[in-house]
């Protein structure tokens, strides 16, 4: 077995805006709108308990069996610091493919519920509203429905909290 | 599939084929130093360079070609009996290996120094092996080609004293622009045979006017062979050519063997789809149905053992390194070893054995080195003059044993004792057991070796060993009798992909631990669980064990007291106890990566899909040991 440490915290290196038009999948957490590039989308999975993992982040829920291949499963809301909300049949999980810097992962990702799939023409480097830096947002998407954000789930989930050996 | 992905496989496929060839040539030399003058050991040796002069003809690895070139000649006139096997033959012929190994792997690698002294090796074979080859260097002076003799007769004139070998260097050669037709912007340098009179060359540069120098080549052997041995500190080490893409070499009998499987498999489904599906199930059709399911069952089995066994080849690949460590190590110090390796036809994971190759082979250097004593105190000590390294290695239910034996002098325990109390290891008025002496030398930092040279030293301690064994999965173990030698134990699992697990329920949920580690389980008295610090020990048979509580560490609810029970099971630093709610059933599972997604969890092997399609964690005890140690 090739031992591989778990990925020391990335420094965010996402670009601050995406040129041209491209495509995002948008989904609900809380009542605001995010948008995950589509490309990185690997599939959409139904609610299932996951197998939690000792020592782990409490927004890490565990590991789940997706066609043989152990999955690791985080809640988005309890991720960006929102209060966890109970699983229902709407929950989705959106499995998607996260860049570290070593190698692809695949995660699946906990969301509210699933809205749409939006063409975008361009997105614009997120504003610092807040004051304080918010490093998932990896920028703000205008469509017909208004503004979207979209999410860099590279820094986002650049560790999910498992020790290096 | 283009041209270029298509030279790609074939060179790949070249890649390998001259390793093996190589490896074979190696181990036909290593043959012939035993004595044996065995025409087909000559001829094996002949056709693994032939092959691989051809071969790499065809790929432009013409280097290569060359080299192999002047060695198969050499051999030819072995193999036709107008040559002798000489024991400095036989080291010309290694160090020619080793050159053309490193020319196939780093083709940009500066050796050109290394296949003129091979060359000049090659043709000096005949020479008394004290007139090593004269080395003559030759930069024209100023002035040589208008007032002096034609550098072209020079080099007719050394031809006529013997084979010469000419590199020339052409790097001070300017641009056509600058160039001054009466300057000579070349030189040489010229390997001739040692045998040549010294005379006879300065008379050949007896009208040349400076710029020549005349010198003996250091002996080949040692020179060429030493950045083998160890790579000079500073300079980089050669880069090794890319490693293809992980393929293997299936032997047909497993392949057929497989598809036999898939026949019975194919038998069983036919069975199956037999049964009438049609109407009521008769206690005949349930009868049917489920012999076909315990076939199936059978085949199913069957079919995993041989796919597995494709994956599994023999330790020779890792055994036929040996012979030439040995050889090279026990020549460096002076030491006489016979190596005798046996069962090396067992086979074992490819994976497990592609990382077994480094320490076993450091082990044997080890042995060579610090175990087996020099002749003449072997002779003191009242033992044959030659050591005895044996390599044996034997299955053992599910797991391979690999031993590394020799006849020494045993572990130094005085000098380990003292060396661990000076780094700290132990309390310096500590009584240690002999086999807690034996364990000291696989801590990091740990030493014996009076000196720093080739062989030790070279930054793989026992510690590295012991680290990569446990890595695949097994550990080592020695024993060491003072004076009649020391003895290495390797335990390796067959395999990594599949583990014997015991399924056992925390809380809601089911977790694997591994089989072979459990010793007992026993339904504790709670009476006997005290208290040591946070942790809690449980007093066994007088022996007080740690224990893991495994529903708090794994965030289940506590469990019913009376209901639970303890597995004890061994891990590298003695027994734990773990609690668990419930034993249930003991199967085969699959271990799965946790870090492929995840990240790696002390504690935790990795993870398994259960026979309903959950996942399950599999425990690793000795994590849990280290997790209990941090506790406390």
């Amino acid at each position: 077995m090739e031992l591989q440490s778990a990925p020391s915290p990335t420094t965010a290196t996402s670009t601050p805006s995406v040129a041209g038009p491209t495509q995002m999948l948008t989904f609900f957490v809380r009542d605001q709108e995010f948008g995950i590039e589509i490309l990185r989308v690997r599939e959409l999975q139904s609610w299932t308990a996951p197998m939690p993992v000792p020592q782990s982040p409490p927004w890490l829920k565990g590991v789940i069996n997706l066609r043989g291949e152990i999955v690791p499963i985080a809640d988005l809301r309890e991720r960006l610091g929102f209060e966890p909300m109970d699983y229902g049949s709407l929950t989705v999980v959106v499995v998607i493919r996260v860049h570290t810097q070593e190698r692809e992962r695949t995660l699946g990702v906990i969301v509210d519920a699933m809205s749409d799939v939006v063409n975008v023409d361009a997105i614009q480097a997120a504003p610092q509203l807040t004051g304080g830096d918010r490093p998932w947002a990896r920028g703000i998407a205008r469509t017909e429905k208004g503004l979207i954000t979209l999410l860099d789930v590279d820094s986002l989930f650049s560790s999910l909290g498992a020790t290096p050996r | 599939m283009s041209d270029q992905s298509l030279q790609e496989r074939l060179k790949d496929s070249f890649l390998e084929d001259a390793k093996e060839n190589l490896s074979s040539a190696e181990t036909q030399l290593l043959a012939l130093t035993q004595g044996a003058r065995d025409p087909e050991v000559v001829g094996a040796l002949f056709r693994a360079i032939h092959s691989i002069k051809g071969s790499a003809g065809s790929f432009g690895f013409h280097v290569v070609t060359e080299t192999a070139h002047g060695m198969e000649t050499c051999l030819d006139e072995l193999r036709s009996d107008r040559r002798q096997v000489t024991p400095r033959l036989i080291e010309v012929m290694l160090t020619g290996v080793d050159l053309l190994k490193r020319l196939i792997e780093s083709p940009e690698a500066p050796l050109d120094a290394q296949r003129t002294q091979l060359v000049a090796a090659l043709a000096s074979l005949d020479a008394t092996p004290d007139a090593e080859p004269w080395e003559l260097r030759f930069s024209p002076p100023d002035g040589l080609l208008t007032a002096g003799p034609d550098p072209l007769k020079l080099f007719a004139a050394l031809r006529e004293l013997g084979p010469m070998v000419v590199t020339a260097d052409v790097s001070k050669v300017p641009l056509l622009g600058a160039f001054d037709p009466f300057h000579a912007y070349v030189s040489w340098v010229i390997t001739l045979p040692g045998e040549v009179p010294k005379q006879k060359l300065e008379d050949v540069f007896d009208w040349v006017d400076g710029g020549w120098s005349l010198q003996r080549l250091a002996p080949v052997a040692p020179s060429a062979s030493a950045p083998l041995a160890a790579t000079p500190a500073g300079a980089p080490a050669p880069t090794p050519h890319d490693q293809p893409a992980a393929s293997i070499r299936v032997p047909v009998d497993k392949l057929d063997q497989l598809m036999n499987m898939v026949g019975e498999l194919v038998i069983t489904q036919s069975m199956l789809g037999e049964v009438d599906s049609t109407g009521q199930l008769t206690p005949q059709r349930i009868a049917q149905i489920s012999e076909g399911l315990s076939q199936l069952a059978r085949n199913t089995r069957s079919l995993q053992e041989s796919v597995m066994r494709l994956r599994s080849q023999p330790l020779s690949v890792v055994f036929s390194r040996l012979p030439r460590t040995v050889h090279d190590v026990a020549q460096q110090l002076g030491k006489k070893v016979d190596l005798r390796v046996t069962g090396d036809s067992t086979e074992l994971d490819k994976t497990v054995l592609e990382k077994l190759g480094d320490p076993l082979v450091h082990l044997v250097r080890n042995c060579v080195d610090h175990g087996l004593e020099t002749p003449e105190d072997r002779l003191k000590a009242g033992k044959p003059k030659t050591g005895v390294l044996t390599v044996s290695s034997y299955g053992r239910g599910k797991d391979i044993y690999i031993e590394v034996q020799d006849d020494g002098r045993g572990l130094d325990e005085a000098r380990i004792v003292a060396k661990a109390k000076e780094a700290g290891l132990v309390a310096a008025d500590a009584e240690l057991s002999r086999a807690a002496i034996a364990q000291l030398i696989f801590a990091p930092g740990l030493s014996t070796a009076k000196a720093v040279t080739d062989v030790s030293g070279r930054g793989v301690g026992m510690d590295v060993v012991q680290k990569n064994v446990r890595l695949l999965g097994g550990d080592i173990t020695i024993t060491s009798t003072p004076g009649q030698g020391t003895r290495f134990t390797l335990r390796l699992p067959l395999s990594l992909a599949i583990m014997e697990g015991q399924l056992v329920r925390v809380g809601r949920r089911l977790y694997v631990i591994p089989l072979l580690s459990i010793v007992e389980s026993i339904q504790p008295d709670w009476t006997l669980l005290q208290a040591c610090g946070h942790d809690r020990g449980y007093r066994m048979r007088g022996e007080l064990i740690p224990v893991v509580d495994l529903p708090t560490s794994l965030g289940a609810p506590p469990g019913d007291r009376n209901a639970c029970l303890m597995v004890v099971v061994e891990t590298d630093r003695g027994r734990i106890g773990l609690l668990v709610d419930e034993l249930l059933s003991q199967q085969q599972v699959v271990v799965k990566s946790l870090e492929t997604n995840y990240g790696a969890v002390t504690g935790l092997a990795g993870a398994t899909i259960l026979g309903d399609g959950s996942v399950s964690l599999i425990l690793e005890p000795n994590g849990l040991h280290q997790g209990v140690q941090v506790a406390a």
